[in-house]
């Protein structure tokens, strides 16, 4: 079939319905938890719902020009009115890396982009790399502010499990000594430019505790572990055809494949999870093909939700029995609330008059990092709100893009400025943490069916006054740390699109109490222990930073405890 | 248009010929763009993208063939102002051309075309600033925005514009955060 792959494929008919682990999704998490579980020697099978992806393969577009696409790089207005939601995130290159809002819909009580992917490497594909540990400053913060309950676990347990999973999906990155942004054992970082550099060195002077670095990025500076280096293309979304990022096609697919102990199934839609009262544990899943529609039922020891946060709180919610009438292990009535997902779209652009002389080479795939420097301690305790935002920057020269909106010639006095590199720019965009808040929450609709029978799901968010508060010290900040280092032109930018940092998280949350949380330290579910959820519905906050290497430490982490207790007998 | 947008426009547009000639104008922006047209004035057409973008030391828009894409771009619009304000801007370009050189646009001079697209490049920004954007809000962009924003997008995402106007890396294979900027080294095409 056309889309087959070259690891062991479960299409149809299958004559094997039962292995030691299932693990629903291909993403980030759910490929690493399927390279961990493979790799511990068990026999895993791998549900995804889209097609499937292989590696170099299906990356049709990533050695194509600009000028080999018919709108160029545009997206055309056909785009917009069909997919609103998706073409808001892609453009021609990564399209079809997207969902089509026309097959999936959704249910926005309050405007709230769901972006997706929903093929073999989800979003792990098109993801933005960038890769930032939490630390106890992240960890404690529920407990201290008392927003959202408390982590059951803290830096420490994590720690090696960052080290284990930077090690696996290769990180380049300064390994700058900041205490609330503990660091790893990195390759070379990317250079900055030198207006990055300028900006770097006047927030040194002006600020303590404030820092500007490279941003730290599972792109590969060197050849690691068989793949990359990374070419220096800035077209990563469209798949790299030189491995050189990290996904789960390019790289924890392929190790769990290696150990002969993985299948995949694509086309395959969970409906439920399977409770078997007299063990108290899952039994299995049920299916629908996507394609043909037609159901059918997989069994394991364990089972691994790794959808993204909507969608496994949603097959939780849809898993309902006369044992758990309001969704699978939610004795709580967690499941599906504390959504939230960071907020962005908010800083400052100024312009610089010097550096004439100098310009860069090659499409770095990053920018630079300005780690959290608000309520970190007494002395920088902010009066209008807790936690923080982090910013991330980029500085260049202004190009083709640029020219054409600002200038008013044209002829051959136009075409030179186009072609000529334009003054220095520097972009500066926060990541504001998002509190826990049971309102923020998605939940499933009663009547409204999508076309295989399964309830659409409802999104209920909205950022509240502690983020709002951020976003405008946000705003302010950029702007002072512009004006201080005397950019020209300084402009502040609002925009807020709930959704579109794609960081959406905690509709599952770990927690110490059963009462008031879904998954134990381990992400064990309180009430199933033989099923752990470790993607983004797992958070019990949301931290600033790009979560999802927590997400795969959490997964690596889980992954460890579940066959370590299955040895045991325990589960 | 009901009469109280008509007089409304009026009012913010102010009064005399340029009212008139907005008014006219807003009347056209409704209905079904001719897009035909698009494609039976190609030449026309690559040669007001030349005007904006002319051949020099490097091709021009229409050796790298802008009018191509926007001619594609026009055809995949769903806004029926911009097209319709796009399609009348090319015929009056037309019978402009004619009335004051007696020639359609693509027999005039060099300097005549640069003549007759900087009469547009007046038309189009009668209203800068605020009243700018509310005139663009009711009548839809200019011709010459529209023309010079669609031929720099197609121009600078082209072949012979992203190699030979602009500096074009397929594979950079490095990244150098800090270089010397060489006497007449271009911009980078790409980002």
């Amino acid at each position: 079939m056309s889309d087959s792959l070259n690891v062991n494929l479960n299409i149809k008919a299958e004559a094997q319905i039962t292995y030691d682990a299932i693990v629903v999704g291909s993403g980030i998490t759910g490929g690493f938890a399927a390279k961990e579980l493979c790799e511990k020697g068990l026999k895993t099978l791998v549900l995804e719902r889209g097609r499937n992806v292989e590696h170099i393969k299906d990356y049709t577009t990533a050695m194509k020009h600009p000028w080999e696409f018919e709108n160029r790089l545009e997206i055309t207005d056909e785009d917009r009115t069909t997919n609103p939601v998706q073409s808001m995130s892609y453009d021609p290159g990564n399209k079809h890396f997207y969902v089509n809002d026309q097959d999936h819909p959704y249910i926005q009580q309050k405007p709230y982009n769901w972006i997706r992917g929903y093929q073999v490497g989800g979003r792990s594909l098109t993801w933005g790399r960038q890769v930032y540990r939490f630390s106890d400053l992240d960890f404690e913060a529920n407990l201290k502010d008392g927003h959202g309950v408390d982590w059951p676990i803290r830096y420490k347990d994590l720690e090696p499990w960052y080290n284990y999973v930077e090690q696996f999906i290769g990180v380049s990155g300064c390994a700058d000594a900041i205490p609330h942004l503990p660091h790893g054992d990195y390759l070379p970082a990317m250079d900055m430019n030198c207006i990055e550099k300028h900006l770097a060195e006047s927030i040194k002077k002006n600020y303590d505790q404030r820092w500007l670095i490279s941003s730290r990025v599972a792109n590969l500076t060197k050849g690691f572990k068989d793949r990359g280096p990374c070419n220096f293309r800035n077209l990563c979304s469209r798949g790299c055809p030189y491995g050189g990022y990290f996904s789960s096609n390019s790289a924890s697919l392929p190790a769990a494949n290696a150990t002969g102990n993985l299948t995949i199934r694509p086309h395959a839609i969970v409906q439920e999870i399977i409770y078997d009262p007299q063990t108290k544990k899952a039994k299995g899943v049920r299916i629908i093909d996507e394609l043909t529609k037609e159901t059918m039922e997989f069994y394991a020891k364990i089972i691994f939700l790794n959808a993204s946060t909507i969608a496994t709180a949603s097959i939780l919610l849809n898993s309902k029995s006369s044992y758990f009438p309001n969704g699978f292990g939610n004795s709580s009535g967690q499941v599906g609330l504390n959504l939230m997902d960071h907020h962005k779209g908010v800083g400052a652009t100024g312009m610089y008059e010097g550096f004439k002389d100098k310009y860069y080479a090659g499409r770095r795939p990053a920018g630079v990092y300005i780690p959290r420097f608000r309520n970190l301690n007494e002395q920088t305790k902010h009066p209008d709100f807790v936690r923080g935002y982090g910013y991330q920057a980029d500085g260049e020269r202004s190009e083709w893009p640029d020219v054409m909106k600002d200038d008013d010639s044209f002829g051959e006095g136009y075409k030179q400025k186009l072609s000529t590199p334009g003054p220095w720019t520097m972009w500066m965009g926060a990541w504001g943490e998002c509190l826990p808040n049971s309102e923020n929450k998605i939940w499933l609709d009663a009547e409204k069916k999508d076309k295989w029978g399964m309830p659409l799901v409802n999104v209920n968010f909205e950022h509240g006054a502690n983020d709002m508060a951020m976003r405008k010290d946000a705003k302010e900040s950029a702007q002072e740390m512009l004006e201080k280092a005397n950019f020209k032109n300084i402009k502040p930018f609002e925009f807020l699109f709930p959704g579109t940092a794609i960081h959406e998280m905690g509709t599952a949350r770990m927690g110490r109490d059963p009462k008031t949380s879904v998954l134990n330290a381990h992400n064990q579910m309180h009430d199933v222990k033989n099923v752990f959820i470790t993607d983004g519905s797992a958070m019990a906050s949301s931290g600033c930073q790009n979560p999802s290497l927590t997400y795969m430490a959490l997964t690596a982490r889980a992954c460890d405890f579940a066959v370590s207790e299955l040895k045991k007998g325990n589960i | 248009m009901n009469r109280k947008k008509f007089i409304a426009t009026l009012s913010i547009l102010g009064i005399g010929s340029v009212a008139g000639y907005y008014g006219f104008q807003f009347a056209k922006t409704k209905g079904t763009p001719d897009l035909n047209f698009l494609d039976n004035n190609k030449d026309l057409l690559a040669d007001l993208c030349e005007t904006i973008i002319p051949k020099t030391n490097t091709p021009g828009a229409k050796e790298a063939m802008a009018h191509e894409f926007v001619i594609y771009s026009l055809k995949h619009s769903k806004e029926e102002a911009l097209v319709n304000n796009f399609i009348n801007g090319l015929k009056d370009v037309q019978s402009y051309s004619l009335s004051k050189y007696d020639k359609p646009f693509t027999q005039l001079t060099k300097n005549e075309q640069i003549q007759v697209v900087a009469h547009f490049q007046e038309i189009g920004k009668n209203f800068s600033g605020g009243l700018g954007k509310v005139r663009n809000k009711i009548l839809g962009k200019s011709f010459f925005s529209i023309l010079k924003e669609k031929t720099s997008v197609g121009y600078c995402t082209s072949m012979l514009g992203a190699k030979q106007g602009l500096a074009y890396e397929y594979v950079p294979t490095r990244f150098i955060g800090c270089t010397d900027l060489l006497p007449g080294q271009k911009s980078w095409a790409t980002k």
